[in-house]
């Protein structure tokens, strides 16, 4: 175990051996330099690119980013305050006209007339001719 | 004397020269002219160390080329005032401890490099090419990462922590393996020693 505690001695004799034994690379060096540059050179433009100068759709994408997000925030905002107004909005128009109708249907049958006069014109057609005469 | 492909001393410590730096900017900024001469000057190196990891050379020669193309990917990031040698030595490896690990997926059974049966008691020269065939054959047998630390540490120099730093692991694990290495790499050689 004490092998694994201290920095180990270097083995001549198997160094040599290895050295001796090694595998030699294949000789077309130059093709595999050729076949490097060539590859590399798509990230290498993308390198030269200077920063300032952004793409639409590098653009796009970046406030796509923040767009998305704060549209789906408002969205879901209005979603949520505007129905909360209208309801109670109707709800007191609705509560107005039951009260008038509630009105009409228990008083006495004198006034339960008078009171349906004054919201919906009478059948008789002179009604109309003597308001304006009355006027 | 020093190893076909082996790390430069002033490669591996401290950082980078400033010719060095101003190449890497340079390569930072998109000049093929100077990707160009990086590539050239570590190709060879990098052709050694990726032929011992994978031992087929065309295999060697796609991971050199995968290991520049991923290199200049992350350029970007790169501190160039850091030396360059270490880091794309890391990635080479790293990407070659990959490559094997698929191709013993695809391939169990590792085939026997330049077997030759039926060979009668040997000569000096061909007992020496046996020797080196038999030992390329153990060493062809190391798991990959094996392969890569004694190579590494025998042949190139390397201390146990720099390799370490190379391969994420840590300095105890690179002993260990090396202790293993050594040993099947010893068996391999008892056969031929007198």
């Amino acid at each position: 175990m004490r092998h694994l505690f201290s920095e180990p001695s270097r083995d001549a004799e198997l160094g040599a051996a290895l050295r001796s034994a090694e595998a030699v690379p294949s000789d077309d060096a130059e093709a595999l330099h050729q076949r490097i540059t060539a590859a590399a050179a798509a990230g290498l433009s993308a390198l030269r690119r200077p920063d300032s100068r952004t793409e639409w759709w590098e653009w796009l994408s970046a406030w796509t980013k923040v767009a998305v997000p704060a549209a789906a925030t408002l969205a879901l905002g209005a979603a949520l305050l505007i129905p909360s107004v209208q309801p109670g909005d109707t709800a007191a128009v609705a509560a107005d006209a039951d009260t008038t109708v509630m009105a009409a249907l228990f008083s006495d049958p004198a006034e339960r007339g008078a009171l349906a006069a004054g919201i919906i014109a009478p059948a008789d057609v002179d009604w109309l001719l003597t308001q304006v005469m009355q006027q | 004397m020093t190893a076909i492909g082996a790390v430069p001393v002033e490669a591996r410590s401290g950082g980078a020269t400033p010719a060095e730096q101003e190449l890497l900017g340079r390569v930072q900024r998109g000049d093929a002219d100077a990707f160009n001469l990086l590539v050239r000057r570590h190709l060879p190196r990098a052709r050694v160390v990726a032929m011992r990891l994978m031992g087929d050379p065309d295999d060697a020669d796609d991971l050199v080329q995968e290991a520049f193309l991923r290199v200049l990917d992350r350029i970007g990031s790169f501190d160039p005032s850091r030396p360059f040698e270490p880091w794309f030595t890391r990635v080479l490896l790293n990407l070659g401890l990959d490559l094997k690990r698929k191709q013993a997926v695809r391939r169990p059974q590792l085939r026997d490099v330049d077997a030759e049966p039926g060979r009668e008691r040997p000569d000096q020269d061909v007992e020496r090419a046996e020797l080196g065939r038999s030992l390329r054959n153990a060493l062809n047998r190391l798991p990959a990462r094996q392969r890569a630390i004694v190579t590494l540490f025998e042949l190139d120099g390397l201390s146990t922590g720099e390799v370490a730093t190379m391969l994420n692991v840590s300095q105890v694990t690179v002993r260990w393996h090396l202790h293993q290495a050594r040993r099947t790499l010893r068996e391999a050689l008892k056969a031929w020693q007198p």
